[in-house]
């Protein structure tokens, strides 16, 4: 046993841990924001009963007493204006810097209504890819296109289609849609990213979920997303083969459990295993077998990272939930995307079409 | 009938229609709880020191460098989460490759159920298995990546009386050698009045003259008896009850139409119920 210059072992491990917390090994948070957005009333005869508890769910779960998030905002059903969405710098009507897409917010979780437009309109029967060049322009179908079937559909033609989340507020600007693949959507912009999307840098949202019908139709998971891009980590979705997501209570409650659980769990796992934890029946079957699991119907729970490098594309998806806070992982450029997701049936291993006849 | 013991459960009952008496007796059913005895993830490390047991957000952790296999000490959930990676890096030489999952499922799921019933999870309330299908893509920037299947999860279905016991679940992915590579499992137990509500209730709708399917909006008529209960996420108090489970889907019209699909729940007299998980509620923020 020696003694140092503070006159005891005690001291000496005091000074050590105070040289430790010197140069701690983690990065010091920049954004640990939690905001949610549900909305449950979209008017008479069409109610989302589930979508406020199931925002709830997630911001509670995460916001716990000790836990490095905090909650920036939690608005609610006629609290919910399409112009939190919509990027100032592309339509000056909009404020999303002030609400959803806040500097400084971690996680941005919408809650409530998509649509579903399939771009399959024009039902032509394919053999393959090649064959669908002609979509229905006339109602915003366009290409690329893919001979798609599923558990539900026989192979047909469909096109790419405007991906959309919905609200229902009085003071709505755009009608309540909020058209990401093709609107003044942009998210992620931060003093980080830089303002390659073209929308300044005054945004943030490192993580976005939109859990809603149909986020992602297949194979479009790229193009559903690369428009809103602008410095975004991650988006996280509901990616509907047949049928239509399921409004459940618990989904935002079980995705925050991963994290409540291990702060350094993956956050692309978190969400894949979300599917896995909600119950069952929660959700109508999928032909030949499955279903359920917060889906009504065949369909995924998909999460998809985009940077301007593969390594950093992939990087994105073994993110912990810590590194999440880091702004140093916002995306540089959007060249590159990787997706995983967690389908709610079976899909035979080794075969590359699981929804697309090449 | 066979005792409390063994962990199974028998129900005896008499139903005679019109107005006399039913006597319905049931077991409860026995719970499962996870531990960390149990599991055959590994989280890693080889010491004491390296594998740190805390109580922290609610929960009793075993953290190890590897992973984090927790139990709530709410409600006894238990799960093995692994851990993810620190900061992107433009070298992609420095990720450590993740341990690949099972790819033959039919093997994934012979291997989850020894391993679960080999630790105690009730084999009798197992009523099936079904599976979800992990997948990857990565590209450029273009359209036509095809996705690869990475491997699967099997889920187990609890059943008692073969009625499902929709909230209990537990589930689990394995890596190639056969051991747990992430997990998550809540079997509580269920009282026997909530089991003899099941089985009554289930008889008494089997009549299509039924008061029941009076009241049910005629449009409802699918769904199925079931046993809820208080689920894994929520906080508040346990509780479990029989009811009337059923989807309820409609799509609004307009230039851009919206669809709703979610599960309804009533009771033997037709009232709605909503569960636990249903109420939630957080401070609202105003503008």
């Amino acid at each position: 046993m020696c003694f140092n210059r503070f006159g005891s072992v005690t001291g000496l491990r005091v000074l050590i841990a105070a040289t430790t917390a010197l140069f701690a090994t983690e990065a010091p948070a920049d954004s640990t924001g939690i905001v949610v957005e549900s909305v449950t009333d979209y008017g008479p005869n069409d109610q989302l009963p589930n979508a406020i508890p199931n925002g709830n769910g997630f911001l509670t779960g995460i916001t716990f007493s000790g836990s490095r998030f905090v909650v920036t905002g939690n608005w609610q059903n006629n609290g919910v204006y399409d112009t939190d969405f919509v990027d100032r710098e592309v339509d000056s009507r909009g404020a999303d810097s002030s609400y959803f897409d806040r500097p400084g917010v971690a996680v941005a979780y919408f809650s409530g209504h998509g649509t579903c437009q399939d771009g399959c309109s024009t039902g032509q029967r394919c053999s393959s890819t090649a064959a669908c060049r002609t979509p229905n322009t006339a109602i915003g179908e366009r290409l690329p296109a893919a001979c798609r079937f599923s558990p539900f559909d026989q192979p047909r033609c469909c096109y790419m289609a405007n991906r959309q989340a919905v609200t229902h507020s009085t003071n709505n600007r755009f009608n309540g849609i909020v058209n990401y693949s093709a609107g003044p959507i942009r998210w992620g912009e931060s003093q980080n990213s830089g303002a390659w999307g073209g929308a300044g840098s005054d945004g943030g949202a490192n993580l976005v979920v939109l859990d809603i019908s149909c986020g992602v139709l297949p194979p479009f998971w790229a193009e559903a997303f690369t428009a809103a891009h602008a410095g975004t980590q991650l988006f996280a979705t509901i990616m509907v083969a047949g049928g239509d997501t399921a409004s459940v209570p618990d989904r935002g409650a079980t995705f925050a459990k991963f994290f409540r659980a291990n702060q350094n769990a993956k956050v692309s796992d978190s969400w894949q295993s979300t599917m896995n934890s909600l119950p069952a029946n929660e959700g109508g079957a999928c032909p030949g077998g499955g279903g359920g699991h917060g889906i009504n119907g065949c369909g995924c729970n998909i999460i998809i990272g985009f940077d301007n490098s593969e390594a950093r594309a992939n990087g994105a998806l073994e993110e912990s939930w810590v590194a999440l806070t880091h702004d140093s992982n916002d995306a540089f450029g959007s060249n590159w995307f990787a997706a995983r997701w967690t389908c709610n049936y079976r899909l035979p291993a080794g075969g590359p079409t699981a929804w697309v006849l090449p | 009938m066979r005792s409390l013991a063994s962990s199974s459960v028998v129900a005896v009952g008499l139903w005679v229609s019109g107005n006399s008496i039913d006597v319905w007796a049931a077991d409860k059913a026995a719970g499962y709880q996870h531990t960390f005895e149990h599991t055959s993830f590994d989280v890693g490390g080889k010491t004491e020191a390296e594998r740190r047991k805390v109580d922290e957000n609610g929960f009793a952790k075993v953290i190890g460098p590897r992973g984090v296999f927790a139990v709530d000490l709410h409600n006894g959930l238990a799960l093995a989460v692994p851990n993810g990676a620190d900061d992107k890096s433009d070298d992609a030489t420095t990720r450590v490759a993740a341990e690949k999952r099972m790819l033959d499922a039919d093997k994934q799921t012979e291997q989850v159920l020894a391993y679960y019933t080999r630790a105690g999870l009730p084999k009798e309330q197992i009523a099936g298995t079904h599976l979800t299908t992990y997948l990857s893509a990565a590209a450029t920037k273009q359209f036509g990546q095809q996705p690869v299947v990475d491997g699967y999860a099997t889920i187990l279905e609890r059943a008692i009386e073969d009625i499902p016991v929709v909230d209990s679940v537990a589930w689990a992915t394995l890596s190639e050698e056969g051991h747990v590579l992430s997990e998550w499992v809540f079997w509580p137990a269920i009282s026997a009045d909530v089991i003899s509500d099941a089985l009554r209730f289930r008889s008494a709708i089997a009549s299509k003259e039924s008061i029941f399917w009076i009241k049910l909006p005629p449009h409802l008529k699918n769904g199925k008896v079931v046993i809820r209960h208080t689920s894994a996420t929520s906080d508040e108090k346990f509780e479990a009850f029989a009811c009337y489970d059923v989807i309820e889907a409609s799509t609004s019209s307009g230039p851009n139409p919206t669809s709703a699909a979610y599960v309804r729940h009533f009771d033997s007299g037709g009232k709605e119920l909503r569960l636990p998980q249903e109420g939630r509620a957080a401070s609202v923020s105003v503008k």
